[in-house]
């Protein structure tokens, strides 16, 4: 379960798990107003096009947020879920580097093998 | 659509109240969804699998947390497990001998325990004492004297109750006709509300019950009540037939009536002079302590009233007295005490025998621990891993102990339902579940923790650069050496003991036919309420003797083939000298007794019925072994011995020792078990008794005869109880076989413990080849043949089985003479080849456990050696 766990690379930055990545990716894009566990989960299996289970996202939702990465909080009740409200995922400053270390460091390996994979990114 | 509330509750179960909205939001979301785009059914099923998976989640997310907090983590269990299924007969080994030991271990707790720790289940039950009059010269219980049973509730500083007890065997002849033996107790009235026991139907016993005319009255115990009577209320007012008396049922008492012990029928003690004096013999005293009062106290105040009525003459010998409080074990503390910690020792012996294998097992691994400890691993999660290991193995042995120890406590419980107090409960409770993980966890220290410390003492790191082990004394130490050496020394010692424990009692003696047709033979245990008279006690010979196919029948109170017990006699000088005190084996008879046992006199003759006369002139049998050891072969008729209690217990002491003519001799029949030092013995008529046995001797079989017997005796007297029947032979065999499955035991328990030796020998011999592998191969290599690195390490099981033979022989010798002081039995002169025979044993047996590691050793490959590490 979970997308491995992160750990603290050269000059303290959090080094994050491939699904961890995905699920950071995923908050990013919906934004503050729209990330939570159902869109997330939604958004990652239509770009990704691999099932994704929900649990794994909140078990990913609680690591990132005991590290710092992103904070949650409860938004208004809503009538389509019964009257609960969902719980909204706000990437951090200190989550949006980790993505930005990752990202680039994908980029540097993607880096010459355009040929091989068929266009970069 | 709304979600359906199994779900709901299935996730309401697992989340935090944090969690609930969030997640029982999603799900209503979701659900919502799939139900508008598939229909409610595959939506409830795709969100109920959904929300198991979410639930199990957040279940095993909080563990992984705790277990994360702890010493231990998952992966650490997992290697552990791993590293015990890579070594399977190591392991399994290691968990059998933990196993046995632990079992061991909590059944004999749970059996101390039981017995220690016992509590009456009486609101008084703390305050009963249990009063004991001994013969101040021989130290003899005695019933209660006769002054004793007059003492009043209060004549006794510090007893605020003073109460009787008796118990006796009843024939109960129900309106059916059929005859049944019960249990019955008298008490005095006053004691049972005293006790706290009110009665659960009817009243209870009144001090009017117990007067002299009164109505007899009884009253019920619920065990029987609900077996015989289906618990029926209106058995209350019946009036049952006691077979010397009628009484009337007044009432039922419940089952927590246990003292002086569970009872059929409870029945007033009529504790009148003339009733306490006929009645005194097995009457025993009680008590009640008052606020503040001991034992001691008791004792003394008893004690000096027992000195007065020696004083008085109102008892014909002097009595001592001791009072213990009724759940006091008292001597059973010390006996308990021992065991246990008999127990407990051999269970860390193979605790420190498993500690021998994970010492083998870890020097193999310590390339690995290095490898460990030089990624960060520091010492405390070293041993804390290899201590896992260890426990994972205790847990297993100690569910498999504590299985096996209940199994074995149910069967001993069935076969001794009806001896068990009440109060002992052997079941599974609290205490030994407690005790089942305290020697785990010894188990574990001995086993794991402390071979682990000592395995990753030395600077592992320093191990890669030196590429292992060298050669050199082992680490194991002097420790484990003297382990194994004491080992092997215990094993020879005990099963040197026991193989001569089971030659003693396997001698041609116990074995030796009495010279009776023992098959053809019925002996019955009869018991009466009041001492019976000669004349009956003949009449029931002659009852007896007509049954069909009864061949000839007689009474006696002793069983051929058991020990009879010792008494004075004197025999008496010819010459009128002082004579010769002896202590030998007793029986008293009736006339038809030799006859039932299908023999005669061997000279003179057996007694007649003239002998049991009131006025006859007293006479005695002796058998043939008291003619050989005492009279050196020579007459015995006519000589004289005096028995020295065969008077009246209340006679005057002046009263003159009778003097009994030895009127003929008969063969050994069985005075003494296994013994030929208590052969001799003495026969004297039996002229009343309370309790005694029926010997019947049949033309053929006699089992079916039971009911023909108990007829008989009721016949003669109601008030005669038939308690048991056994065919002889079956009496004997049953006895052999308590002394053959006692020694068989010695026996099993020398060999687990010579078996631990072979664990140990093992253990060590794999450590060394491990450290010496490099060693071995370079050897090898430069052209030792395999023969001489064989012999280096067999000699070293030569030099253990040495010293421990030569210090097991010793221990043997000890044991056997224990044994033979203990058991009063001639075992065979202790033979030193017996040891020596072990001793051999012994080195085969190391030898064997040598061969697996020897054999390893010679298949050292040298360039593989010089890889080793």
């Amino acid at each position: 379960m979970g997308g491995g766990e992160s750990s603290r690379g050269a000059g303290g930055q959090a080094r994050l798990g491939e699904f961890e990545l995905l699920v950071l990716l995923a908050s990013l894009r919906l934004g503050p107003s729209e990330a939570y566990a159902v869109s997330i989960t939604d958004d990652i299996e239509a770009r990704t096009g691999r099932r994704v289970r929900r649990a794994n996202v909140y078990t990913s939702l609680r690591r990132l947020e005991e590290k710092g990465l992103v904070t949650t909080g409860l938004g208004d009740p809503r009538p389509e879920r019964g009257g609960k409200a969902r719980r909204l995922v706000t990437v951090t400053e200190s989550g949006l580097a980790a993505v930005q270390v990752a990202a680039a460091g994908i980029r540097a390996m993607w880096g010459g093998l355009e040929h091989v994979l068929g266009g970069a990114t | 659509m709304s979600l359906p509330p199994w779900i709901r509750r299935l996730v309401l179960r697992a989340v935090s109240p944090r969690d609930e909205d969030e997640v029982l939001g999603d799900l209503e979301e979701v659900y919502a969804r799939r139900s508008a785009r598939s229909g409610p059914i595959r939506a409830t099923v795709v969100t109920g699998v959904e929300a198991l998976g979410i639930a199990g989640g957040i279940t095993v997310g909080r563990l992984r947390r705790a277990v994360r907090g702890s010493l231990m983590t998952s992966s650490e269990l997992r290697l552990a497990a791993r590293l015990v299924g890579r070594t399977p007969l190591m392991s399994l080994a290691s968990v059998a001998a933990l196993a046995v030991a632990i079992g061991l271990a909590t059944t004999g707790f749970t059996v101390v325990a039981a017995v220690l720790d016992r509590e009456l289940p009486l609101p008084a039950g703390d305050r009963l004492v249990d009063v004991t009059f001994r013969d101040a010269s021989t130290g003899e219980d005695r019933p209660a004297p006769p002054p004793a049973t007059r003492l009043g509730g209060d004549a006794v500083p510090g007893l605020d109750h003073v109460g009787l007890a008796r118990t006796a065997q009843r024939n109960v002849r129900h309106p059916t006709g059929e005859v049944e033996l019960v249990s019955e107790i008298f008490i005095t009235p006053g004691s049972l509300e005293r006790l706290g026991v009110p009665p659960i139907v009817g009243r209870g016993l009144s001090a009017q019950d117990a007067l002299p005319g009164a109505e007899p009255v009884v009253l019920l115990g619920e065990a029987w009540w609900a077996a015989r009577f289906n618990r029926d209320p209106s058995v209350v007012g019946r009036i049952l037939d006691l077979g010397t008396r009628s009484a009337r049922v007044v009432g039922v008492l419940p089952q927590e009536a246990v003292y002086p012990g569970p009872a059929d029928l409870w029945s007033p003690l009529d504790a009148t002079p003339e009733a306490a004096g006929a009645a005194r013999a097995g009457t025993r005293l009680f008590g009640t302590l008052a606020p503040g009062a001991t034992p001691a106290l008791v004792a003394a105040s008893l004690g000096a009233l027992a000195d007065g009525w020696w004083d008085a003459g109102l008892v014909a010998r002097p009595v001592t007295v001791s009072v213990q409080r009724t759940e006091d074990p008292g001597p059973a503390t010390l006996p308990g005490v021992v065991v246990l910690s008999v127990l407990i020792a051999l269970l860390v012996l193979v605790a420190g025998n498993v500690a021998n294998l994970i010492m083998a097992r870890t020097a193999a691994r310590r390339g690995e621990l290095a490898v460990r400890t030089a990624l960060g691993a520091g010492r405390g999660r070293l041993v804390a891993q290899i201590s896992i290991e260890v426990l994972l193995m205790a847990l297993a042995a100690a569910g498999v102990g504590l299985w096996a120890s209940q199994r074995v406590l149910a069967m001993l419980a069935a076969s001794e339902a009806e001896d068990l107090p009440p109060w002992i409960d052997l079941g599974l409770d609290a205490g030994v579940v407690a005790f089942v993980m305290g020697v785990t966890l010894l188990a574990t220290l001995v086993a794991g923790v402390v071979p682990a410390l000592r395995a990753t003492r030395s600077q592992l790191g320093g191990l890669l650069r030196s590429g292992g082990g060298g050669p050199g004394a082992s680490s194991f130490g002097r420790l484990e050496d003297t382990m194994i050496v004491g080992q092997v020394a215990l094993s020879i010692g005990i099963l040197g003991a026991a193989l001569l424990v089971h030659q003693g009692w396997s001698t041609e003696f116990l074995d030796a036919r009495l010279g009776v047709p023992s098959d053809r033979i019925l002996v019955a245990r009869m018991s009466a309420d009041a001492p019976l008279s000669g004349a009956t006690l003949r009449g029931l010979e002659a009852r007896l003797t007509q049954l069909p196919g009864v061949v000839a029948a007689g009474v006696g109170d002793h069983t051929p083939g058991v020990d009879a017990p010792l008494r004075q006699v004197v025999l008496e000088d010819e010459a009128g000298g002082p004579g010769t005190a002896l202590r030998v084996p007793r029986a008293r008879v009736g006339p038809g007794y030799f006859q039932a046992l299908g023999t005669g006199p061997l000279t003179g003759r057996t007694f007649v019925a003239d002998d049991f006369a009131a006025d006859a002139l007293p006479v005695a049998l002796v058998n043939r072994s008291f003619v050989d050891r005492y009279l050196g072969g020579g007459n015995a008729v006519g000589r004289h011995i005096a028995i020295p209690d065969a008077r009246p217990p209340d006679a005057a002491p002046a009263l003159a020792t009778p003097s009994h003519r030895i009127v003929g001799v008969v063969p050994d029949l069985g005075l003494t078990a296994t013994d030929p030092e208590r052969a001799a013995g003495v026969y004297l008529p039996l002229t009343t008794a309370w309790s005694f046995r029926a010997v019947v001797q049949t033309a053929t079989q006699p089992e079916g005869l039971d009911e023909a017997v108990r007829g008989a005796a009721f016949a003669v007297d109601p008030g005669i109880g038939v308690n048991s029947t056994i065919v002889l032979s079956t009496s004997l065999s049953a006895l052999r076989r308590v002394f053959v499955v006692a020694g068989w035991g010695f026996t099993g328990f020398g060999g687990l413990v010579l078996g631990l030796s072979l664990l140990a020998t093992y253990a060590l011999l794999a450590f060394e080849v491990t450290r010496r592998t490099r060693e071995i191969g370079v050897r090898v290599a430069l052209g030792a043949r395999p023969a001489r690195i064989l012999t280096a390490l067999l000699s070293r099981v030569a030099g253990y089985v040495a010293v421990g033979a030569l210090v097991g022989t010793g221990l043997g010798y000890l044991l056997v003479e224990v044994a033979r002081a203990t058991f009063v039995h001639r075992f065979p002169p202790t033979s030193p080849w017996t040891f020596l025979g072990l001793a051999g044993l012994a080195l085969l047996v190391g030898f064997a456990a040598a061969w697996i590691p020897a054999r390893r050793a010679l298949s050292v490959h040298p360039v593989e050696a010089l890889r080793a590490d």
